[in-house]
């Protein structure tokens, strides 16, 4: 008799609500020591210390709302944007709200989840926690959770810059990963992102996140950067995560500090954009939308 | 008296809802966080682009509160 082999499990875990709680009392101790992403920085944020992020103890949103903007089979989604951001792209665009941890109003966990069950009554298909970066503010994210229906699908969208620490507080809490992976290499990420060591600490999130739930990598394809980085994050997910849904984007836009960057002045050209397509079918990329 | 359950939805239904845009000069349009009303926008200003038809259609959803 041959076997098939076992289905990636991608349900989030069951129990979800409570597990949920006791991991958000988990990071919230974990705060004291900060670690939830890859700066490492090991300050208290819970006497006040900030690291790289800025952030808090407390974290601030600057949108919460049904969006139809991400990959169709996730919308409508109710999309819940927390401030703060532990990169710093210059080309971001939210960067007003991404770089300052104190943008925009209060978070409270519960109040939050009576909107997002509003939005599910009403056909919401999903809930998403993104940013700036929601990694950093961990803690009330996982409350957030611990409040929500289990049978709601739920997306973590993330820069993929997280800890293991991090990584393991998130294990079976989120339905789907949709992960950025937008440096090639560490010179762009350092340049653009302020950020070291970018490459390895994202393709090892998103391994781990292809092991532990649904995964969707979103590259945003930038003018003058479609070889030094859309080719080598083309190149290593056809190598390494052969068959993953990969969403390509072509909407770049010089949105914040972009114009510090001459390459940024422009918009993508379209042999760019048709180049980075033709690159995804020769290498047999998932690419959806 | 108000029922307090309608107040706390009526709080909710207010909050106000964002989508930014960018027109450039050729007339090539870019979007992001978008709603549902802002996709049926969009698509009257091109109902050739199919994609976004797609999304300002979606089925299912009544509107786009809560926002």
């Amino acid at each position: 008799m041959i076997c098939a082999p076992p289905e990636k499990i991608l349900r989030a875990t069951q129990n979800r609500p409570a597990l949920a709680r006791e991991r958000a009392r988990l990071a919230r101790a974990a705060l004291a020591d900060c670690r939830l992403c890859a700066h490492d920085c090991g300050v208290n944020r819970l006497a006040g210390e900030t690291g790289l992020c800025h952030a808090g103890a407390k974290p601030r949103f600057f949108s919460a709302q049904v969006e139809v903007s991400d990959e169709l089979e996730l919308m409508p989604t109710f999309s819940v944007a927390l401030s703060g951001c532990d990169l710093r792209c210059d080309f971001c665009i939210t960067g007003r709200e991404s770089w300052n941890a104190r943008a925009g109003v209060g978070f409270e966990a519960s109040q939050m989840a009576e909107r997002a069950k509003l939005a599910l009554q009403r056909g919401a298909s999903t809930i998403m926690v993104l940013g700036g970066e929601p990694t950093i503010h961990l803690p009330s994210a996982l409350e957030f959770v611990s409040l929500l229906p289990e049978s709601a699908k739920l997306i973590w969208k993330t820069n993929a810059h997280g800890t293991a620490q991090a990584r393991e507080l998130l294990d079976g809490m989120f339905d789907v990963w949709l992960a950025d992976f937008k440096f090639g290499n560490d010179g762009c990420a350092q340049r653009l992102a302020k950020v070291s060591d970018y490459v390895r600490v994202v393709q090892e999130n998103l391994l781990w996140a292809n092991e532990h739930s649904d995964l969707i990598v979103r590259h945003l394809l930038m003018p003058g950067h479609v070889q030094c980085c859309w080719r080598p994050v083309a190149a290593w997910l056809a190598a390494n995560l052969p068959g993953v849904k990969v969403n390509l984007r072509a909407g770049f836009w010089p949105a914040w500090h972009a114009r510090r960057h001459a390459e940024f002045r422009d918009m993508l050209s379209p042999v760019q954009n048709d180049f980075a397509f033709g690159l995804a079918q020769e290498l047999g990329l998932n690419l959806i939308s | 008296m108000k029922n307090p359950a309608i107040k706390k939805r009526t709080k909710l239904a207010e909050e106000k809802s964002v989508s930014e845009i960018l027109i450039l000069s050729d007339g090539k349009i870019f979007a992001h966080n978008i709603t549902l009303e802002m996709a049926g926008v969009l698509t009257k200003l091109n109902p050739a682009d199919v994609a976004m038809s797609r999304r300002a259609t979606r089925k299912n959803f009544k509107n786009a509160l809560p926002n």
